[in-house]
C-alpha cells in the first residue's frame, strides 16, 4: 500500500515537472486547411486526412469534427496508426504534437505516399522530417522544409512559396 | 467612421463570395492570402506578394469593408480617413490627393493605378479621381503607398502611390447596385455584376456615374470674372474585366474602360472647364513557372481632353502604351528576387505636332531574410527617357524641334529592413531616391497667349530642358500589436528632400526683341525638404471599432526667384502642419452607426474666394462626419451618411468651401 503511494506520489510528480505537451488548435487546424489549398496537384472539395493516432490525435480528430474547411478544401480527418501510414493512400498527413520518436517513420511513409505532412511541432519541420509547420498565435507563421517537400514530391504556388518561411 | 483595419478586416461582405479554389497562377489571390494570414496582403511594396506587416515601406491597405463603412462617395474620401494624405476639394468637380502635404492641386507627386495600370494622367502629371473607371463595391482593397516608390513603379511614384485593386473576375463574385441620393443635387448609381461564363472564364462588368449642382464656392468664383460660369459636374465610366484560365498555372486578363467627366477646374490664376474622356484596353498574362512567378502586360490609355478657358479651347490628345514584364523567382530559401523590364510610349498631339517619348527600364529587387527576424530589401531601377517633336510649331515659337530633341537616365532605388523585435514589435527602416518626370506639358506645351503689348507675340510655352525632380526619403517606423485592445499602434519618422521641383508658367522671358517674343516659361523652381511623424492607434472592443491618427510634417521651400507673375509655389504655408483624423463605429447584426472626424491647421492658401492671386490666410477646421447604416437582409443595405456636419460651409485648403451634405445610399446584392 505504502508503495503504492509513494509510485502514484513519484508519477504525479512527473506529470508535473514534465513540459506541458502544445496542443494543436482548432485556429491550426484551420490554418493548416487553408495552405494544403495551395498545394499544386492536390484535389479540391474534401480531402481525407491522416491524423497520426498516437498522443494529441484524438483532441485533433474531434477538433477537426466533420471536416475544416478552407481555401477551397475541406480536411475530413480520420486516425492511422503509424505502421498503416504507407497503406492508407493519404495525401495530407496531420502530425500531433508528442510523436517525436516516430516523425523519421511518418517521413518515411509520407516519400512513399507523396503526401503533405502538416504539423505543429516545428522539431518535426526543422528535422526535415514534416513538409509544412504552422502557428496560428499569435501571428500566423507557416514554415516550409525544402528537403522534406522535395522528398515527397511536393510543390505550391509560387506567390504562396514567396510569403511564407522556408528552409 | 473610417476604421482603417489592416490586420482585423473580414474578408467578405454581403454579395461578395469566392467561387474557386486557389492553388491557380496569380495575379495574387489577395482574399486567400488574407484569409490564411489573417491580414491583407500586397505587391505594391516590392512587387512580390507580401504580408502587409511584413512590407519594407509605409503602407495603409483599406480594405472593402473600410470603404464601406466610411459613408464616403468618392475614393478621395475613403483616402481622407488616412491622416497622412491630403484631399483638396478645389471645386465641386475638382479633388486633388497627396501624401504628407505639398499638393498644390493637380499634383504631380501620387501615381494612383488601378491593378497596376496607372490612371495618373500624363499629359499635365495629374490624377482625376471622377474619371477613374472603377465604382467603390468593386474595389478589394486600395493600397497606399506613403513616400517614393519609383524603384519599382517608375517615374511619378515620388511622393506616393495609391494601387486599387479590384475584384478578380474569376475568383469573386461580386453583382451589387447602388442608388444614392442627396443634397446639393447629388444623384449617383452603379452596376457591378460577374458572370462566370465555365469554371475557368469569369467576366466582370461595371458602370456608374454621378451628377451634382456646383458649389455656392463655385458659383462664388464664377461671379467673380473668371471667366467660366460654375459648372455641374458630372461623370460616367464602364468598365469589363476578364479572366481566362488556361490552366491551374497559366491566366490571361483583358480590361477595356471609358469614362467621361465634366468639371470646373483650377489652374492658378484660371477656372477652367474641363471635358475629360478616357479610355484603356489592356492584356495580361500570368504563369506560375517553374523558374517562378511570371507576368507580362500590356495596355495603352487614351486621353481626350478638352480644356475650356477664357483663351478659347484647348485639346489635348494624349495616349501611352505600356509593355512590361516581370519574374519573381525564390532560388534559395531565403532570397526572392524579382527581375522586370518595362517600355513606355507616351504621346501627346497638340494639334500642330507631337511630342512623345520612349522610356526604357529595367529593374530589380532582392529581398533577404537574413534571419527569422530580419528581412532586408534592396530594389532598384534604371530608366531612360528620349523626347522628341514631330510636326508644325507655331510662328515664331522659340524652340524648335530640335530642341525637344532630348534624353536623360535616372536611377532610383527603395531600400527596406524590417526587424521584429517580438511577436507584437517590429521596425522598419526605408531609404528610397523617387523620381518625378516632368509632364508633357512642362516638356512642350505651346499656347499663343494675348499679347501685354502691341507688336509682341507671347506664348504659354513647356520648356525642353525641364529637369525631372529627385525625392529622398527616409523613415524609421515601429508597428505594436496591443493584443488587450485587439489593435495596433503605427509610428513612424521621416524626412524628405525634393529637388528641381517643377511648374508650369514660373518664369517670364523675353526670347528676341525684334520681333519681339516673350513667353511664360515652365521650369524647375528649386527644393524643398520635409520631416515630420506620423501616429496611429486602432483598436476593436466588442461591436466597437476605433481610431486614431495624427500626423505632423514640417516643410521647408527654398525656391529661386519666380519671374511670373502668375507663378504661385509655396509649399510650406500650403501644406498643412497638423492633421487628426479619429473615428468610432458600433457594428450591431443589423444596424451600424459611426463618426469621424478630421481636424485640419491653419494654412496659407493661394485664390482663396474671388482673389486668386497672393496668399491669405486658411484657419484651422474640423470636418465632422457621421455613418447609420442599416442591414435589412443579406442583400440589401441602406446607408445615411452626412458630410461636414459642423458648418453649413467650411473654407477648406482647396478654392472652393466645402458644403455639408446628406446622403442616402441603398444597396443591393444579388
Amino acid at each position: 500500500m505504502r508503495l503504492k503511494f509513494v509510485a502514484a506520489l513519484v508519477a504525479a510528480s512527473m506529470l508535473a515537472s514534465a513540459p506541458a505537451l502544445a496542443t494543436t488548435s482548432e485556429r491550426d487546424l484551420q490554418v493548416m486547411a487553408r495552405a494544403v489549398g495551395f498545394v499544386e496537384g492536390l484535389p479540391r472539395g474534401n480531402v481525407t486526412v491522416a491524423v497520426v493516432d498516437g498522443p494529441g490525435a484524438d483532441a485533433i480528430v474531434a477538433a477537426m469534427g466533420a471536416g475544416v474547411a478552407g481555401g477551397g478544401v475541406t480536411l475530413v480527418p480520420r486516425k492511422v496508426a503509424v505502421g498503416a501510414l504507407a497503406g492508407s493512400g493519404a495525401r495530407v498527413i496531420i502530425v500531433p504534437e508528442g510523436q517525436g520518436g516516430s516523425h523519421a517513420a511518418i517521413a518515411a511513409a509520407a516519400r512513399g505516399l507523396h503526401a503533405v505532412t502538416l504539423s505543429t511541432d516545428m522539431a518535426c519541420v526543422n528535422s526535415g522530417n514534416c513538409v509544412v509547420g504552422v502557428a496560428a498565435e499569435p501571428r500566423v507563421e507557416i514554415v516550409v522544409s525544402r528537403a522534406a517537400s522535395s522528398a515527397n514530391g511536393i510543390s505550391f504556388a509560387q506567390a504562396f512559396r514567396v510569403m511564407i518561411r522556408e528552409i | 467612421m473610417k476604421t482603417i483595419n489592416r490586420g482585423l478586416a473580414a474578408v467578405t461582405l454581403a454579395g461578395a463570395a469566392s467561387i474557386s479554389g486557389q492553388a491557380a497562377a496569380d495575379s495574387v489571390d489577395r482574399a486567400a492570402f488574407q484569409e490564411l494570414f489573417n491580414e491583407p496582403v500586397t505587391t505594391s511594396a516590392t512587387g512580390a506578394p507580401q504580408r502587409a506587416t511584413e512590407a519594407p515601406v509605409n503602407m495603409t491597405i483599406i480594405t472593402q469593408e473600410d470603404i464601406q463603412r466610411s459613408g464616403a462617395t468618392d475614393i478621395p474620401g475613403v483616402l481622407e480617413g488616412l491622416a497622412n494624405v491630403d484631399v483638396m476639394r478645389s471645386t465641386r468637380g475638382q479633388t486633388d490627393v497627396a501624401i504628407r502635404g505639398y499638393n498644390g492641386g493637380m499634383t504631380p507627386r501620387l501615381l494612383v493605378l488601378v491593378n497596376g495600370r496607372q490612371v495618373y494622367l500624363d499629359h499635365y502629371g495629374m490624377t482625376n479621381w471622377d474619371a477613374i473607371p472603377v465604382q467603390l463595391s468593386e474595389i478589394q482593397q486600395i493600397e497606399v503607398v506613403s513616400g517614393p516608390n519609383t524603384a519599382l513603379f517608375g517615374f511619378n511614384a515620388a511622393g506616393g502611390v495609391v494601387n486599387i485593386i479590384t475584384y478578380d473576375a474569376l475568383r469573386d463574385d461580386i453583382d451589387q447596385v447602388t442608388a444614392a441620393a442627396g443634397t446639393n443635387g447629388y444623384v449617383a448609381g452603379s452596376g457591378v455584376w460577374t458572370m462566370r461564363a465555365a469554371d475557368n472564364f469569369g467576366i466582370r462588368v461595371s458602370v456608374g456615374g454621378f451628377d451634382a449642382d456646383a458649389s455656392d464656392g463655385d458659383d462664388l468664383l464664377s461671379n467673380a470674372g473668371f471667366g467660366y460660369g460654375a459648372l455641374d459636374p458630372s461623370a460616367r465610366s464602364a468598365s469589363l474585366n476578364a479572366v481566362y484560365a488556361l490552366s491551374d498555372k497559366t491566366r490571361i486578363e483583358a480590361e477595356a474602360t471609358w469614362s467621361l467627366d465634366e468639371r470646373l477646374e483650377r489652374y492658378q490664376g484660371s477656372l477652367i472647364e474641363g471635358d475629360y474622356e478616357t479610355s484603356s484596353l489592356k492584356l495580361a498574362l500570368f504563369s506560375d513557372t517553374s523558374l517562378g512567378m511570371f507576368s507580362a502586360q500590356i495596355y495603352s490609355n487614351n486621353l481626350d481632353l478638352t480644356d475650356n478657358l477664357s483663351l478659347g479651347a484647348i485639346r489635348f490628345d494624349n495616349a501611352i502604351t505600356v509593355a512590361s514584364a516581370s519574374l519573381i523567382m525564390k532560388p534559395a530559401p531565403a532570397h526572392t528576387l524579382r527581375v522586370a523590364g518595362e517600355y513606355r510610349m507616351n504621346e501627346y498631339d497638340d494639334g500642330l505636332g507631337t511630342l512623345s517619348y520612349d522610356v526604357y527600364a529595367l529593374s530589380g529587387m532582392w529581398n533577404w531574410q537574413a534571419t527569422s527576424a530580419l528581412s532586408l530589401t534592396s530594389a532598384v531601377r534604371f530608366d531612360t527617357l528620349e523626347l522628341e517633336r514631330e510636326g508644325d510649331t507655331l510662328p515664331l515659337m522659340p524652340f524648335t524641334n530640335a530642341d525637344y530633341s532630348r534624353d536623360f537616365s535616372e536611377w532610383s532605388y527603395n531600400l527596406g529592413a524590417v526587424y521584429k523585435l517580438s511577436d507584437n514589435d517590429s521596425l522598419r527602416f526605408s531609404a528610397a531616391r523617387g523620381i518625378g518626370s516632368p509632364s508633357l506639358l512642362e516638356y512642350g506645351f505651346q499656347l499663343p497667349v494675348p499679347p501685354p503689348g502691341p507688336g509682341v507675340t507671347a506664348f504659354y510655352l513647356g520648356d525642353p530642358a525641364t529637369a525631372p525632380t529627385i525625392v529622398y526619403n527616409a523613415e524609421i517606423g515601429w508597428d505594436h500589436n496591443i493584443p488587450s485592445i485587439n489593435g495596433r499602434l503605427r509610428a513612424s519618422l521621416f524626412w524628405q528632400k525634393n529637388e528641381d521641383l517643377r511648374m508650369l508658367g514660373a518664369y517670364s522671358q523675353v526670347f528676341s526683341l525684334v520681333p519681339t517674343v516673350a513667353g511664360t516659361l515652365a521650369g524647375n523652381i528649386g527644393e524643398s525638404e520635409m520631416q515630420g511623424f506620423e501616429i496611429g492607434v486602432e483598436g476593436q472592443q466588442g461591436r466597437i471599432h476605433w481610431d486614431a491618427q495624427y500626423s505632423y510634417r514640417d516643410i521647408s521651400d527654398d525656391f529661386e526667384t519666380l519671374t511670373s507673375p502668375t507663378a504661385q509655389a509655396n509649399f510650406e504655408d500650403a501644406s498643412p502642419e497638423h492633421v487628426v483624423t479619429g473615428g468610432v463605429m458600433w457594428i450591431g447584426d443589423r444596424w451600424e452607426f459611426g463618426a469621424d472626424a478630421r481636424y485640419t491647421s491653419e494654412t496659407q492658401q493661394f485664390g482663396q474666394g474671388a482673389v486668386l492671386t497672393g496668399l491669405s490666410s486658411v484657419d484651422s477646421y474640423v470636418q465632422l462626419n457621421a455613418l447609420a447604416a442599416w442591414r435589412a437582409s443579406d442583400t440589401l443595405r441602406l446607408e445615411l451618411s452626412g458630410h461636414n456636419l459642423l458648418e453649413e460651409e467650411t473654407q477648406t485648403v482647396g478654392v472652393s468651401p466645402v458644403e455639408r451634405s446628406v446622403v442616402l445610399t441603398l444597396r443591393s446584392s444579388f
